[in-house]
């Protein structure tokens, strides 16, 4: 049971690590709390399901069509509304708000077009049945979004550290200002982050039928919860914290569904707030600077 | 300093409590009125503590949680009359901010979603089934305490001049106007040997007391509910949404935030509930994105300019 | 003209004036009121449930609207629906909007006992009384409130009967000696849990091999799965809310895993949501109970279930609603319609207290979709306890899944089958 425990917690915490990836990325390049990142990941959960169960598309298919559509919608979606926010006084607070008000949006439009029933994709659609690690039976779909989340986690460390825009991007991470002084076109930089944030949560989204049991307009608000423990964990602003976090949190879930049970919600909490007494800024955080 | 306190209570406050106290005569909804007063003295109170320390607490449906079940266990166990026990709710969430003062060693986002996780594993302790005997657990509470509206609606007119004298008079006190320094300049401000760390600390208290008692008020109005109830997410949202509309740190922009924004959610709840949550979705979206300033600094910036 | 010419005018104008005010008393319409979740944790047991009721009033006043005794005659309905976006404190205020502005005749209360539990202390301090469709939690139910009556679901502490007086008398005999039971940690599920609990402490023959309570946010379930069958029970006992229940089968389904004697506690009462989740085939020779949603009561009133869910599929169809299945939750909401309109046809009034005493007098003389309609003294629900059945795979040349009745003893149809092929 314990390794059982270990080994789903492992899987599971990196299928929640892609789910927060993007929300971080947002954050650290933006500075931008995005309370609509649940629902970007609602969205790809319903495009999933219509391409995988209704259209009968493969799922890689799937997986690069989300990920490239979500990338093109992001974009009018940061022009719309981020430049305007970033004018005002308080960008980092007022984008709790501007973002609460976009995921409303996006849960009404879809609750009135779709309804509101739960919805989910046969797992066979993957294909392949349980697999058998350590002796240990993994559901298929899990081993699935692991190997999706690895291989997106190499893409987004490659693009970061590895191209130019890439390093245009960590250098407004680093220092937003400086960044601005030596000339990076942030706003380009920022519009392409947004996108692969919207793109990354759409691709979790793709996933979220097989890892869920099942999705409604409505799992935004949860999602958003999770994700900010697997991210404020691993450091606010690290994507390769992000990472840590979120296999520290799919691995304490397991073991308290295994060993306490009715506690399971609690302790995702208790970790949260541990690891920031020790470190304020996070597992991975630097030295204290004004989130 | 004593005119600006005397000024804005008199331009702000004053009027506020007269209109509340003259609207049951003119409304007979006593429910929306009450939670009217109730998301008045919740976005008072945030603005406490983010108006002055700078401190964004998510998670600041807690301590409402934590007033409304300290209400109710102290009925459910003791003997107490409901006004003690409403005091005693005031109580439970000091206490829990007292817990909670270590979180404000964090900074910005972090501290925001840490106490919103402490506000989520306070409501998974008392809605744990192994406490059922104690707090009904899963199972919610049903209180048997005397319908008085009246009284409740008082109580809470009372609170909201508590929170919103404590606002008026921070705006305009030495000890207030030090604290906002800080908020702006943490640097300079520490640099200058101010004890920062214990004015935070008192408005934190002073802020969640505020809730903890308003939360106590609100179950007595409300007293069959259940865990989830009391800690639902949206009270903390609504409560930064309508500070942050108005302009935090001034004492006129909260009240602003919740008569606007409050009113429009009622009013487009009843006229247009198929489309609820989509107008109001665009509402706020819209608000942000052309007063992001919020409403308050709007009519400041006229004065100085005129 | 002398006086008592005068005195015949006067009158007959009095008469007439009388007989004006009595037409007058008659309203133009029936308000009923009531409140869904459009939005949020409740929207998809809540909105199922509000088309019903829509579908219901329109039924009604096609025909010229409700019969109503107290003024002899039929009377347009006009539902008036808010939307309380799953949020507690705001379906109070909403609650408290339909009583003190819109001034309804009928209160009913949204689905679940979460956002029930908001309207029942504001019914009860206007001295409305609240028809409350689901919400099923024994605090709402005292001798000392009487405004308020549950329609569609047997209180939460006595609809489990049937599982459990089935533990005690039938699972010893099929040699069944070890159980384990997973139930998600909610007023609804954590009760029936409990009954089933109790059952098995009076049943020294079985073990309790696994007892876990888990959050009803719960959206996998397959350490939980995992660790059941480490515990190597006979069987397997599952309490969850629908989304809970798809987490449940689907970890079963991905994990190829199979239990002896399989119970889930929505299997039957949310079968087509389940089917269109593609779960079905886990659902083969497990037992639930037999909800209204498909088990085929007789009726003496309103449409039996097979006639309603034509009914109400071709009302989804054709009015284009979207992702609403038909369901326990559907029939809840026709249930309460036909209820109130019973009533309605009984009272003298529309006076709160006498709509109660009508409801009443339907107690125990009402058979419906949902079961027999039963009063406790205290308003709740003892009537429509549902049945334990057997779900079976399609027969040949079918796609519907089979169904055996296998307890109580005088509405079985079959044996259960254990252990599960």
């Amino acid at each position: 049971m314990l390794l059982y425990a270990l080994l789903t917690g492992l899987i599971f915490g990196l299928y929640f690590a892609l789910v927060g990836l993007g929300m971080n990325l947002v954050f650290g390049v933006m500075r931008i709390v995005n309370l609509a990142h649940g629902d970007m990941l609602m969205l790809g959960a319903f495009t999933a399901f219509w391409l995988m169960r209704v259209a009968a598309v493969s799922p890689v298919i799937t997986v690069i069509g989300t990920f490239v559509l979500f990338f093109v919608i992001g974009l009018p979606v940061y022009y719309a509304l981020v430049p305007r926010l970033q004018r005002s006084r308080e960008p980092e607070m007022l984008s709790l708000i501007l973002f609460f008000g976009l995921s409303q949006v996006i849960e009404a439009i879809v609750s009135l077009l779709f309804g509101n029933n739960e919805r989910s994709i046969p797992s066979r659609t993957l294909g392949g049945g349980p697999v058998s690690i350590f002796d240990q039976t993994i559901p298929f779909p899990w081993i699935y979004a692991a190997c999706v989340s690895v291989v997106i986690f190499a893409g987004v460390y490659l693009y970061l550290y590895h191209t130019g825009f890439g390093r245009q991007t960590r250098a407004i991470m680093a220092q937003r200002e400086e960044a601005v002084t030596i000339g990076i076109d942030v706003h380009r930089v920022s519009a392409v982050a947004f996108g692969l944030g919207t793109a990354l949560a759409a691709v979790a989204g793709v996933f979220a039928p097989f890892m869920l049991g099942s999705f409604t307009p409505s799992i935004g608000v949860p999602i958003d919860l999770v994700s900010f423990a697997v991210v404020v964990i691993g450091s606010l602003g690290n994507p390769v914290g992000t990472i840590l976090g979120g296999a520290i949190y799919g691995v304490c879930l397991m073991l308290m569904r295994t060993y306490f049970s009715t506690l399971a919600d609690l302790l995702p909490n208790l970790v949260l707030i541990g690891v920031l007494l020790v470190r304020p800024t996070g597992l991975l955080g630097r030295t204290v600077r004004h989130a | 300093m004593r005119k600006g306190f005397v000024r804005e209570t008199a331009l702000v406050l004053l009027p506020l409590v007269v209109v509340l106290a003259v609207m049951p005569w003119l409304y007979n909804n006593q429910l929306l009125l009450l939670n009217i007063v109730v998301f008045l003295v919740l976005a008072q109170g945030l603005n406490l503590t983010y108006g002055f320390s700078g401190y964004l607490p998510f998670g600041y449906v807690g301590f409402f949680g934590a007033g409304a079940y300290g209400f109710a266990l102290t009925l459910m166990h003791t003997a107490a009359p409901p006004l003690l026990a409403v005091l005693v709710g005031g109580v439970a969430a000091l206490l829990a901010g007292l817990v909670l003062a270590p979180l404000l060693r964090l900074q910005g986002a972090y501290f925001g979603l840490a106490s919103l996780a402490a506000a989520e594993a306070l409501r998974h302790v008392i809605a744990n089934q192994d406490l059922s005997e104690i707090t009904g657990g899963p199972y919610g509470v049903r209180l048997d305490v005397p319908f008085r509206p009246v009284l409740t609606y008082g109580l809470a007119i009372g609170i909201l001049v508590l929170v919103m004298g404590l606002v008026a008079w921070l705006r305009q006190s030495r000890f207030g106007l030090r604290l906002r320094a800080a908020r702006d300049n943490p640097v300079s401000a520490a640099t200058a040997g101010i004890d920062v760390v214990h004015g935070r600390l008192v408005v934190w208290l002073a802020s969640a007391t505020a809730a903890g008692l308003i939360g106590a008020v609100y179950a007595w109005s409300a007293p069959t509910f259940f865990p989830e109830a009391v800690f639902d997410l949206s009270f903390s949202i609504f409560a930064i949404v309508f500070t942050l509309f108005g302009g935090a740190g001034t004492l006129v922009g909260p009240v602003i935030g919740v008569v606007v924004l409050y009113g429009a959610y009622n009013v487009i709840g009843v006229s247009a509930p198929k489309y609820f949550q989509l107008v109001y979705g665009l509402l706020i979206m819209a608000l942000v994105l052309f007063f992001p300033a919020g409403l308050a600094s709007l009519a400041v910036r006229r004065r100085r300019d005129g | 003209m002398n006086w008592v010419t005068i005195a015949r005018a006067i009158t007959l104008a009095l008469l007439v004036s009388a007989g004006a005010a009595e037409a007058a008393d008659a309203p133009a319409e029936i308000k009923v009121g009531t409140l869904y979740a459009g939005s949020g944790a409740m929207a998809s047991t809540s909105v199922p449930l509000h088309v019903a009721l829509e579908y219901w009033a329109d039924g009604l006043n096609k025909g010229g609207g409700v019969f109503v005794k107290g003024f002899n005659k039929k009377i347009p309905i006009k539902l008036i629906s808010y939307d309380d976006q799953s949020s507690p404190a705001l379906a109070g205020n909403l609650t408290n909007q339909l009583i003190t502005q819109d001034k309804v005749d009928i209160l009913l209360a949204d689905s679940t006992s979460v956002m029930t539990a908001a309207s029942v202390p504001v019914a009860r301090d206007h001295k409305m009384l609240l028809w409350d469709v689901t919400g099923s939690s024994p605090n709402f139910f005292s001798p000392d409130n009487p405004y308020i009556v549950l329609l569609a679901l047997a209180a939460t502490d006595r609809y489990p009967k049937t599982i459990a007086d089935f533990v005690k008398q039938q699972m010893p005999k099929l040699g069944i000696k070890s159980v384990a039971l997973l139930y998600v940690t909610a007023d609804y599920t954590a009760f029936q849990a409990t009954a089933v609990r109790n059952a098995l402490k009076e049943t020294p023959e079985i073990k309790v091999v696994f007892d876990r309570g888990v959050p009803q946010n719960t959206s996998d379930y397959t350490v939980f799965v995992n660790n059941m069958l480490a515990a190597k029970p006979d069987a397997v006992l599952e309490f969850g809310y629908p989304a809970n229940e798809l987490a449940f089968l689907r970890a079963l389904n991905d994990t190829d895993s199979k239990f002896k004697f399989l119970f889930t506690g929505y299997g039957l009462t949310e079968q087509n949501l389940i089917k269109s989740n593609g779960l079905a085939e886990q659902l083969h020779h497990s037992y639930a109970l037999a909800g209204p949603g498909s088990y085929e009561f007789k009726v003496n009133y309103g449409l039996n279930r097979h006639q309603f869910e034509e009914a109400y599929e071709h009302w989804v169809t054709s009015h284009n609603i979207k992702g609403v299945e038909f369901g326990y939750n559907a029939i809840a909401g026709y249930q309460a319609g036909l209820v109130i309109e019973r009533s309605l046809a009984v009272a003298e009034s529309l006076d709160q207290l006498e709509l109660r005493r009508a409801a009443f007098t339907l107690s125990g003389n009402l058979d419906t979709l949902c079961g027999p309609f039963v009063l406790a003294p205290d308003g709740s629900q003892s009537g429509e306890i549902a049945p334990l059945g057997q779900i079976l795979p399609p027969a040949a040349g079918s796609k519907e899944l089979g169904l055996s009745i296998v307890w109580p003893a005088d509405l079985a149809t079959a044996k259960p089958i254990y252990p599960s092929p």
